[in-house]
């Protein structure tokens, strides 16, 4: 599904993705852990087309088609999605507002009917039951004042109604309490299927006892250094990552 | 150079005078003859303002001026189709309506739905006959034409506008309409439109004005209004400018404040080549409050030059001032914003901000705050800010499968919205979103 094949980005003249190698296929789960400043919401930005990075090497695929070479709202369409670090505020922008437009660009892209109001709201109110979000949080300005956890909560929200082929998640967990953990990865649990896949950049083994991962990479210094297993995140959690920067070090000299 | 351009406007003026004077009623004359004599002497003198008046830096209005305009043929009778002004203008709201045509008052298009005792609305030259005694009281005497050269033009050759008069303890219930096209379809056309609002004590009003022109000749409005709020009065206020590139506007409103009074003053400006809003509120009451909305959309090669004045006299009294602009093309904003805090005025809270969007490298703005504050126990917060589009909110928007032009239509609509919203009624809120969203490329499903 997703192919990445030496990819490297600089922001400025700053070097940040060194080589990224990583296969994705139908049906699995990666997590992505690694040191602060590693790279890793670099990775999902270029994934996503943020316009700040400039790719300078590799290529990547997305069912067979050139991602990079896509507009960012094309990719969204083109099935995949990214759950924000750090969601941007937009005054004046509900999460109503602009969604109804985004499913039915998505619907369009995908030679689907678009759907009228009564069809939107009752997705809507699905999908909200789904990841325990209430209508008047989707009613105010996007983001504005909104807690951390109610930020993650919204992006899951999103994800639920466009139903992504590739869902990147940016340390969703971070800034959850366990409820909330909990709710998001139950929300993130029922829409796998075979056909989609799911990327999560996390820090901490716990959001992995809820989504478990079929495969574990690290990444340091703008490189996968390492991958593994779940097993590795165990691991990660009870060494930390000197070990591993260690050997990348090594590896590197 | 550019001071030798006055003088052909106003020999053009002077050679009018006398004859526009004529035109007018003989009763008319007799009444305000020596006014709009002293008028006319106080234009001369002050000349029409130049870029080297600091007022006046970025806004050059004697090009426009100069030479193309008839200065006494101001009662050109307009053949405008009523329905179409009804299309067009009104869009189903339930309002008392007042049409002015080149200025001229247009009896057939207007009506007047409130009940007398609610409200009083006549044209201008019919309330010098009938309501002399408040003619007496504020006309001109709210806002002075000795130091303003184009109060003194638009004193001097007045004819005709909105007389408004809203007794103590009175809510005009619809709200009231002012019209005003400039019309040149057969010929340019200069005119003057002038506007007396009174509201009693406790009265409550809301009150819109709309600018349109039509044709292909070039049109110029030296507006001018004298707006009175009384001791507990709310004066609802909306100015939506849409004029064709044809026209030229200058516009004057003074609005004076007692004491416990409110006024919500939103200027809207979508059209017009050049636009001049001078926007004076006196503060002049304790615990007054004056609210100044406003927002401009700029495309082509157009200026639009919003200067406000808050004098704040009397202490405990607040004004919050929020404009916003967006700017595209060779767009040309002017912003100059000036809060004075005279020393007995003590408490005051004054609020200011201005925030442009620039859409185009070849887009200018001009923003200048001015606070000049002579008491100590106040709080004035001034903000400008100009800048292009945020990226952030617009890849936020692209990543979920909205284009770009979608993407930046629905943010420059959240930019915009945050000014109508300030408009307390929800119709004229409605019909001015629909067509602002419109300019904007937004679709509101
Ligand atoms: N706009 C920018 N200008 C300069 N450097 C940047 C910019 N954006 C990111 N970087 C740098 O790129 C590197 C990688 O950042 P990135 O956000 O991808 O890290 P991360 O792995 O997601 O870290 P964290 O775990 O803290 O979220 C960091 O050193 C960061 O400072
Ligand atoms: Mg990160």
């Amino acid at each position: 599904m997703l192919s990445i094949q030496n990819l490297k980005a600089n922001i400025g003249e700053k070097e940040i993705l060194k080589g990224i190698n990583l296969e994705v296929k139908p049906g699995e789960v990666h997590a992505i852990m690694g040191p602060n400043g590693s790279g890793k919401s670099t990775l999902a930005s270029v994934l996503a087309g943020r316009a700040d990075y400039e790719v300078m090497d590799g290529t990547v695929t997305f069912n067979g088609k050139d991602l990079l070479d896509m507009d960012p709202e094309v990719r969204a369409r083109e099935g995949i999605f990214l759950a924000f670090q750090y969601p941007v505020e937009i005054p004046g922008v509900s999460t109503t507002n602009f969604m109804k437009t985004a499913v039915n660009e998505v619907r369009k892209h995908r030679g689907q009917e678009p759907l009228d109001a009564l069809g939107f709201l009752t997705l809507m109110k699905e999908k909200m039951k789904l990841v325990e979000i209430s209508q008047s949080l989707l009613s105010r300005s996007l983001n504005e004042g909104f807690s951390g956890g109610e930020k993650k909560r919204n992006e899951v929200f999103q994800m639920a109604m466009l139903e992504p082929q590739l869902s990147i998640l940016d340390e969703t967990d971070s800034g959850l309490d366990i409820d909330a953990l909990r709710i998001v990865a139950h929300g993130v649990n029922t829409l796998r299927n075979e056909n989609n896949a799911t990327i999560v950049v996390t820090h901490y083994q716990r959001l992995l006892d809820y989504i478990v991962p079929d495969f574990v990479h690290v990444l340091y210094n703008g490189r996968i250094v390492k991958s593994g297993t779940k097993e590795l995140a165990l691991e990660l959690e009870e060494k930390g990552y000197d070990w591993i920067k260690a050997e990348a070090d090594a590896a590197t000299v | 150079m550019t001071e030798k351009l006055a003088n052909p406007i106003s020999e053009a003026v002077i050679a009018n005078f006398h004859a526009f004077e004529q035109s007018l009623g003989a009763d008319t004359v007799a009444i305000h003859h020596h006014t709009r004599k002293e008028a006319l002497n106080h234009f001369l003198r002050l000349g029409v303002p130049t870029t080297k008046n600091e007022e006046w830096r970025y806004t050059n209005i004697a090009p426009s001026l100069k030479g193309k305009f008839d200065f006494a043929k101001t009662s050109k009778s307009s053949n405008l189709d009523p329905e179409f002004l009804t299309s067009t203008l009104f869009e189903g709201i339930e309002a008392n309506i007042i049409v002015l045509v080149n200025g001229k008052y247009l009896p057939y298009s207007s009506t007047v739905l409130s009940p007398i005792h609610e409200v009083e609305i006549l044209a201008l030259d019919r309330a010098i006959e009938k309501r002399s005694a408040i003619l007496d009281t504020y006309y001109t005497k709210v806002a002075p034409y000795n130091n303003n050269a184009l109060n003194a033009l638009n004193t001097a050759f007045a004819e005709q506008g909105a007389f408004i008069y809203v007794p103590e303890g009175k809510e005009v219930e619809l709200p009231i309409f002012i019209h005003h096209i400039a019309d040149g379809t057969s010929d340019s056309t200069i005119c003057h439109p002038r506007n007396l609002i009174v509201l009693g004590k406790n009265a409550k009003v809301t009150i819109v004005e709309t600018y349109s022109s039509l044709g292909e000749n070039s049109v110029f409005t030296n507006a001018l209004s004298e707006v009175v709020v009384s001791e507990g009065a709310h004066l609802e206020y909306v100015k939506m400018q849409a004029e064709k590139g044809n026209a030229t506007q200058v516009n004057f409103t003074q609005i004076n404040h007692a004491g416990n009074s409110t006024s919500n003053t939103t200027t809207i400006t979508v059209g017009g080549k050049l636009v001049r809003n001078n926007l004076h509120i006196a503060v002049d009451g304790e615990f007054a409050e004056a609210n100044l909305n406003g927002l401009y959309w700029l495309n082509a090669d157009r200026l639009v030059d919003n200067h406000t004045l808050v004098d704040h006299i009397q202490p405990n009294s607040q004004s919050n001032e929020l404009y916003k602009g967006i700017v595209s093309d060779k767009g040309t904003a002017v912003f100059n914003g000036k809060i004075f805090v005279k020393a007995e005025a003590q408490k005051t809270n004054a609020f200011q901000s201005n925030r442009n969007i620039l859409l185009s490298p070849d887009g200018t703005v001009n923003t200048k705050p001015q606070l000049e504050i002579f008491a100590d126990d106040v709080r004035c917060t001034h903000g400008c800010t100009t800048g292009a589009m945020d990226n952030e909110p617009m890849f936020y928007l692209r990543s979920r499968g909205l284009d770009e032009n979608t993407a930046r239509a629905m943010l420059l609509h959240a930019f915009a919205q945050e000014v109508v919203e300030k408009i307390n009624h929800d119709s004229i809120k409605q019909f001015i979103a629909r067509q602002i969203d419109s300019l904007l490329g937004f679709e509101n499903e």
